[in-house]
């Protein structure tokens, strides 16, 4: 049996606890209760109910489930370290359920805390202790979630796309192949007219390819000569924004779900509320997209997105045109609905500082004809804050995408000179 | 009881806003420095030709109890609506089938285009000698002045409509019908309402111009028989009434606008 101060120690060693307040860990001490489990017991499985989350004191535990996925998702597969946190699920408010299952792989003794009493505790601990909810839920997305995801692998083949206008040929993109596994947040910059709006153009369904083809989870979306059909999918989140200017915000969100008749209107009106609350739009569904401001529009279309339930969210330079501040709120309304949503997401922009952030991959287009000049992968952890924007790495990783880019800035401008001399 | 005495309340403030906009009283001072400078000028001498205001203002009773006055407005009022509500109902029908049909554009449009500059009034002999009624010939006229303006803006809405809606529409799984009504119709319903707006304008010039030249009652008739009469209070009061009733057709206009397009009343 632990005493108190050697479980308040034992907090104190995971990067999650260690800042919190002396007093919370006090109060989670005395909920927490000591458990063993033999060998090849499992604490959990997929789809019990999520009660409980737990500490490591000493032992081994696996998820199987992430060990399948290994090669997807970066996902620590065992817990190992004591004082190591796991079973999340427990800690997010309406996911009840468990999303993978932890196995002991020797005999382990842990410490069992309810979920719902630490949520309270934690609430009644003032900014810190939402701070820390907030910081576990997104953890719990990114890494939990983002195993049980298996939908949205994009698949890019080989693809082309011949624009004919005037009989002079142009060449958008040329032989370009893009794989976006399932879950992920990836990211394409480029110079103007690269293509990149023809690729995602050619993922939504709104225009066909002269080449190769696309394929979501394996099956052909979009192949030459056949005339693709887009689909709630594949959503996509316009530039200037596409919220209709004639609907309330609430018909807008609601409206896909049930023309498409999946989802009554009570259920999807609760789902868009649920995602309103989360990014802080809580009192806005009255109005119509006129009264509110562009920043909140773009939070609102992201939702009305997410309230589809695609399997590959499309975003087209979103937020081109929103001021620094709004777009700071905005990038981290998307981070977290992205952490909490697990979906494909596929981002273009030509804000390279914006890729880094979000991406967990940067695609570097090369100029027309549009191909992949560069990949940057984006090993930073989830959940993101603003701190990372200052971090060494952060940096390391911008400068090695500027200079990519840079190039193809030049060549793209010499080409343009050309062009019209 | 509760709820008819806040209904009540409710409207009364509304009311009292609606008296407290300063809007409102602006356009009653401009109203009086127009009537107010006129009487000036007639009043040092020039102006000869017109009457005054005060004796306008002292005719208007007189020409109001006049036999036929009342049967003139309901007369022109009758013409310019259902003139108007013929061209709108077939102006809409065509706009949105053209705008619709790559085909039907480009067989319909040129002969369209022959016809949109003619004047309503260069056909009023034709249409004399065709339609069997003066009645049926002023109806046609103000048929004919309403149904371009409508019918073009008719055509430019729907073909403005910003594509990223009928994609964004597409992508959220839209069936050709909803895509119809729930993103052509009110996506155009702006660029209509300009163009009824223009159309209401133009029934009642060209209302009032046919009826001076071959009708019977009607504000315009009333006009040209003070002049005939050689009543110039009757002509002015008639010029007046003209100018009311174009001005209440409009504001009827621009509040059923409003009523069908709430997103806009921020604008």
């Amino acid at each position: 049996m632990l005493s108190q101060q050697d479980l308040v120690a034992l907090f104190r060693s995971n990067s999650f606890l260690r800042d919190a307040p002396a007093e919370l860990l006090a109060q989670i001490a005395l909920a927490a209760r000591e458990e063993t489990f033999a060998r090849g017991v499992f604490i959990y499985a997929k789809n019990d109910a999520a009660d409980n989350f737990y500490v490591l004191i000493e032992g081994r535990v696996g998820h199987p489930e992430v060990q399948a996925a290994e090669e997807q998702y970066s996902v620590a597969r065992e817990v190992v370290v004591p004082g190591q946190l796991f079973g999340f699920a427990a800690l997010v408010q309406g996911l009840p359920k468990r999303v993978i299952s932890a196995r002991c792989e020797v005999r382990t003794l842990v410490l069992a805390v309810n979920g719902r009493t630490f949520q309270a505790l934690a609430r009644n601990a003032g900014r810190a202790g939402h701070e820390l909810l907030q910081a576990l839920t997104r953890t719990f997305a990114a890494h939990e979630r983002g195993v049980a995801a298996r939908s949205g692998w994009v698949s890019i083949r080989n693809a082309g796309k011949i624009y004919d206008p005037l009989g002079r040929s142009v060449i958008a993109v040329d032989d370009c192949s893009i794989e976006v596994r399932p879950g992920e947040f990836c990211a394409i910059v480029g110079p103007s007219g690269c293509g990149k709006s023809t690729l995602l153009n050619g993922i939504a369904g709104f225009d066909s390819l002269t080449a190769g083809g696309i394929a979501l989870d394996g099956e052909w979306i979009n192949r030459p000569g056949e005339r693709p059909k887009p689909g709630p999918d594949r959503i996509v989140v316009f530039q200037n924004g596409a919220l209709f200017p004639w609907a309330t915000i609430r018909e807008n969100l609601i409206r896909g779900p049930v023309v498409q008749k999946r989802m009554s209107e009570a259920k999807a009106l609760e789902r868009a509320r649920e995602l309103l609350a989360r990014v802080g739009l809580a009192d806005v569904e009255e109005l119509y997209p006129g009264a509110i401001s562009s920043g909140m529009c773009r939070r609102v279309e992201i939702i009305r997105a997410l309230v589809n339930d695609p399997k590959v969210i499309l975003l087209d330079e979103p937020f081109r045109g929103l001021d620094a501040l709004t777009k700071t709120v905005t990038h981290n309304a998307l981070l977290e609905l992205y952490d909490l949503s697990a979906k494909t997401v596929l981002f273009i922009t030509h804000d390279l500082e914006e890729a880094i952030y979000l991406a967990d991959r940067v695609l570097v287009m090369t100029t027309r004809p549009g191909r992949i000049k560069q990949t940057i992968e984006v090993d930073l952890p989830r959940p993101r804050t603003l701190d990372l924007l200052t971090a060494p790495e952060f940096l390391r990783l911008k400068e090695e995408a500027i200079e990519a880019v840079h190039e193809e800035a030049v060549k793209a401008f010499a080409a343009g000179e050309r062009e019209f001399a | 009881m509760n709820a008819s005495a806040t209904g009540f309340a409710l409207r009364r403030d509304r009311l009292l806003r609606a008296i407290r906009n300063p809007v409102l009283w602006q356009g009653a001072a401009g109203v009086a420095t127009f009537f107010l400078v006129w009487q000036i000028a007639k009043a040092i001498g020039f102006l000869a030709v017109l009457p005054s205001p005060l004796d306008v203002a002292r005719g208007v009773p007189q020409q109001m109890v006049q036999e036929g006055y009342w049967l003139s407005w309901v007369a022109s009022g009758r013409r310019v609506f259902l003139g108007f509500f013929a061209a709108a109902v077939l102006a809409v029908t065509l706009g949105i089938a053209m705008g619709m049909s790559r085909k039907l554009r480009s067989g319909g449009f040129p002969i369209l285009e022959i016809l949109r500059p003619i004047p309503p009034l260069a056909w009023l002999p034709l249409a004399i000698l065709f339609w069997p009624s003066p009645e049926m010939t002023m109806m046609f006229l103000t048929f004919l002045g309403a149904f371009f303006p409508i019918f073009i803006n008719v055509l430019a809405g729907i073909d403005n409509i910003d594509a990223r809606y009928i994609q964004a529409a597409r992508s959220l799984g839209s069936s050709p019908r909803t895509l119809f009504w729930r993103v052509l119709v009110p996506g155009a319903l702006p660029a209509l309402f300009t163009g009824l707006s223009i159309a209401i304008g133009i029934t009642w010039e060209v209302v009032i111009a046919a009826e001076m030249a071959s009708g019977q009652h009607g504000l315009g008739y009333l006009t040209w028989n003070a002049y005939m009469g050689q009543s110039l209070v009757g002509i002015v009061v008639g010029m007046l009434s003209i100018g009311v009733a174009g001005m209440a057709s409009s504001g009827v206009m621009s509040w059923i606008g409003k009523r069908a397009m709430p997103w806009r009343r921020g604008h």
